[in-house]
């Protein structure tokens, strides 16, 4: 199995007026490419906060501390891999919602509640595509330019078409230029000299100022009546946002285009927010709870929706949840977290066979299965405070086998069997405990 | 025992809800004309047993949490009738006296129920009965007043019952704490210092302030994660056996359901579809809809795979319900009968019900 992304002893922490929450503790874990695969835990366990820093989208005042997040996208750097806490924030932007996008928890939440379906899912499509739907925009008028009788109607169409080419041509050089500024930005990154940090706002003012589109182009937008050409554009979106829906298998795709996120109901919102994650056809998918907050008929037809998506569209899934069922359901391999700490990483049918860490065992059997008897176990006490964490293993005030060790040192993964990790003293080599 | 010879005496049903419909009307136009009404209870008639835990379950919108709060009156009840621990003589003899042509019997009868139906009750009377039923709601961190000290949350049945005097008070919060695995120095803190499930301890001491019989549970674990929900499921099983509690116990999660429940009543778009002990509801579910929210449940074990039965759509809009069975419109075996005629519940022995027209063939 060759690794899509990879982090290595990811910290993140929150910097709160309680203290530095440190919701991450050195998070190591490897998603696969072609494999579902699933990070478990409780909440503030730092699931979510691990997939933002592999956006790197951590909310102020959480920052990365330390670590790598190593992308394996393209065919030049399957190797090496590409660390992108030292990329610039336009090479995040062309990732994000391009390669690597995400579902976010809540539906109703994430989408935008003053603009239609069409809008919002058709914005990836103008942040990501907006070459090829200016193509496409220009294939169509040119098909249509000898139709018109009218002279003001043929004039208005030259008028359409020799903006779209200006505004398809003003792309394609100043994509070279931001590639450039990229560039220079990446150099630029730590330096604390005077002059280069003047140098990096100049070419960060350049960078806002060439997005996208030249001086015309933008000219024009600002001139009432003129402006209205761009609607071809939009409407070619809108068409791709309808075959987009159709593909989801939405029913009526061409209604609900027009409509607000209130008007739909929660499994539809849903269905909008992963329509808006796979406009682009994206490399890796991280569905943040995509079901959390769905009934379980509705949840099984999401899941199976990204089942579908996954054999025929993405490479790979990345699910964040806590219900364990799902994760027997459609994952294979799983990572269990624990209060900012992986706790432990096997497959799917291994973890629920033989599962090591005292956590993972806990977490099992307190789940109420279809053949329950007896009573439930539980896993005494709460979920730590980050703040001040518990000292070594982060679960030994709560688990069962702790030992004198656990409290002072922390475990290092150890490869129990093949593609079975355990961070866990009681698994641990016994001269490294002494 | 005593108390053994007095449960006889008493009936075995000790909440019978009749015909209880919920209907929330929708005003438009400049007058506010009443237009629509949302059907969220449409003719529910459900007995609750002494002693049980009954599950009510369903998807989000089919009415469960409405009835809930319905049969504790904090929503009134548009119509029916709700009778909280009467002997089943009495009650059958009030709805005789409701059924009947005779205006002299329906007003007696309605006189009657000014004494005995919850959804008629005088304020007084309901006070006093409160005493008896109480409710843990869903959102632990919304249902605690954060300003109030956790002492005087719990004790706040017991303050607006007017029960006990204030030393009297003191030691019964105290009790309580204990009782639902919390100590004396969490007297005097607030909400906000509690996680989650120590919030919804402090919420299930309240309830139980007064001693009550029937306490509904609407969706107590639904905020809660794994771990932290089984210890509450755990309490809230030892409670039920150490008070002898009746519960109503409203989820979505099915497998919680099953883990704490005696019987299982299933609701769709404010309708019953299927009443039945949990086992056979679990070995056998006879209802279409029954058997499709069972085979949608993630099992936590990767080696089962079942067969899943996916329903097409959304759950419809209450305000205009399918004609005829409400399901119809998602289910696979739904044939002309069903568009037209509205399935009654039936009882097919082994004390299960159902409200379909072709469970003996599906």
């Amino acid at each position: 199995m060759k690794p899509l992304v990879k982090t290595v002893d990811l910290h993140t922490n929150f910097y709160t007026f309680e203290g530095v929450v440190r919701a991450l503790n050195g998070v190591s874990i490897v998603v696969n490419q072609g494999e579902t695969y699933a990070l478990v835990g409780e909440s503030g366990c730092g699931k979510s906060v691990t997939v933002r820093s592999m956006m790197r989208i951590v909310q102020n005042p959480g920052k990365i501390e330390q670590g790598k997040i190593l992308i394996f996208f393209n065919e030049a750097d399957k190797d090496q891999g590409i660390d992108i806490l030292n990329r610039s924030e336009a090479f995040m932007e062309s990732l994000r919602g391009n390669d690597i996008s995400m579902i976010f928890q809540e539906a109703s939440a994430s989408l935008n509640p003053v603009l239609s379906i069409a809008e919002q899912v058709g914005e990836s499509f103008f942040a990501h595509r907006s070459g090829e739907m200016l193509a496409s925009t220009i294939g169509t008028i040119e098909a249509e330019l000898n139709e018109g009788r009218n002279f003001l109607v043929r004039f208005w169409r030259n008028f359409q078409l020799t903006m779209y080419r200006r505004e398809a041509a003003d792309l394609e050089r100043f994509k070279g230029w931001m590639v450039d500024f990229d560039n220079r930005l990446y150099e630029l990154e730590d330096s604390t000299e005077g002059a280069s940090v003047r140098e990096r706002n100049r070419i960060k003012a350049h960078r806002e100022r060439y997005n996208r589109t030249g001086l015309l182009i933008r000219f024009v937008k600002k001139v009432p009546f003129l402006r209205r050409y761009y609607g071809r554009v939009r409407n070619t979106v809108k068409h791709e946002v309808i075959k987009l829906l159709t593909s989801l298998g939405i029913p009526n795709p061409a209604n609900i285009a027009d409509r607000f996120p209130h008007e739909l109901s929660g499994g539809m919102q849903q269905r909008i927010v992963i329509a808006m994650a796979l406009a682009c056809n994206p490399i890796l998918l991280i569905a943040d709870e995509p079901t959390s907050n769905l009934d379980v008929t509705i949840q099984a037809q999401i899941v199976e929706l990204i089942r579908k998506l996954k054999e025929t569209v993405i490479s790979s899934v990345l699910y964040i949840t806590h219900d364990l069922g799902l994760v027997a359901e459609i994952c294979d391999r799983v990572t269990v977290m624990y209060a900012g700490d992986t706790c432990e990483t096997a497959t799917v049918a291994e973890i629920f066979e033989r599962p090591l860490h005292p956590y993972t065992e806990g977490l099992l059997k307190a789940v109420p299965k279809v053949d329950q008897e007896g009573a439930l176990n539980t896993i005494p006490g709460n979920v730590p405070n980050l703040v001040h964490p518990p000292t070594g293993c982060r679960f030994h005030p709560r688990c069962p086998k702790a030992m004198d060790i656990c409290s002072k040192q922390k475990p290092t993964p150890v490869e129990y069997s093949s593609g079975h990790t355990v961070s866990c003293h009681l698994y641990l080599p016994k001269e490294n405990q002494a | 025992m005593s108390s053994d010879t007095a449960v006889e005496q008493k009936s075995t049903d000790i909440i019978e809800i009749k015909d209880v419909k919920k209907y929330y009307p929708v005003k438009a136009g400049v007058f506010l004309r009443h237009v629509a009404d949302v059907k969220a209870v449409d003719s529910v008639t459900l007995n609750i047993r002494r002693g049980e835990c009954l599950g009510l379950v369903g998807e989000s919108g089919c009415g469960k949490t409405t009835l809930g709060k319905t049969l504790v009156r904090l929503h009134e009840a548009t119509s029916g009738r709700i009778y909280f621990d009467q002997p089943h003589e009495r009650v059958d003899e009030i709805e005789r006296m409701l059924a009947s042509e005779d205006p002299v019997q329906v007003s007696e009868a309605n006189r009657l129920r000014k004494e005995i139906d919850i959804t008629k009750l005088s304020p007084r009377r309901l006070l006093a009965l409160r005493q008896r039923f109480q409710i843990v709601f869903q959102d632990p961190s919304n249902s605690l007043d954060p300003r109030m000290l956790v002492k005087d949350i719990i004790a706040e049945p017991l303050v607006s019952q007017r029960l006990l005097g204030a030393r009297e008070i003191d030691a019964r919060v105290n009790e309580l704490l204990k009782i639902v695995g919390l100590s004396d120095e969490h007297r005097v803190r607030y909400p906000h210092e509690f996680s989650g499930g120590q919030r919804q301890r402090i919420a299930v001491a309240r309830s139980l302030a007064t001693n009550p019989e029937f306490i509904m549970m609407d969706e107590p674990t639904s905020a809660l994660d794994v771990s932290v929900q089984a210890q509450i499921l755990n309490l809230l099983k030892a409670l039920q056996d150490e008070f002898k509690l009746t519960y109503l116990f409203v989820t979505h999660h099915l497998l919680v359901v099953k883990y704490i429940s005696n019987r299982i009543a299933v609701m769709y778009l404010g309708k019953m579809v299927e009443i039945s002990p949990t086992q056979d509801l679990f070995n056998q579910p006879i209802h279409p809809y029954t058997k499709a929210l069972l085979s949608a449940i993630p099992v936590p074990d990767p080696k089962t795979k079942r067969e899943k039965i996916i329903l097409s759509g959304d759950v419809p809009n209450p305000i205009n319900p399918p004609t005829g069975c409400r399901f119809h419109p998602r289910c696979a075996f739904a044939k002309d009968i069903c568009r037209e005629v509205e399935p009654q519940l039936e009882t097919i022995g082994d004390g299960r019900l159902v409200a379909c027209h072709r469970w003996r063939e599906i």
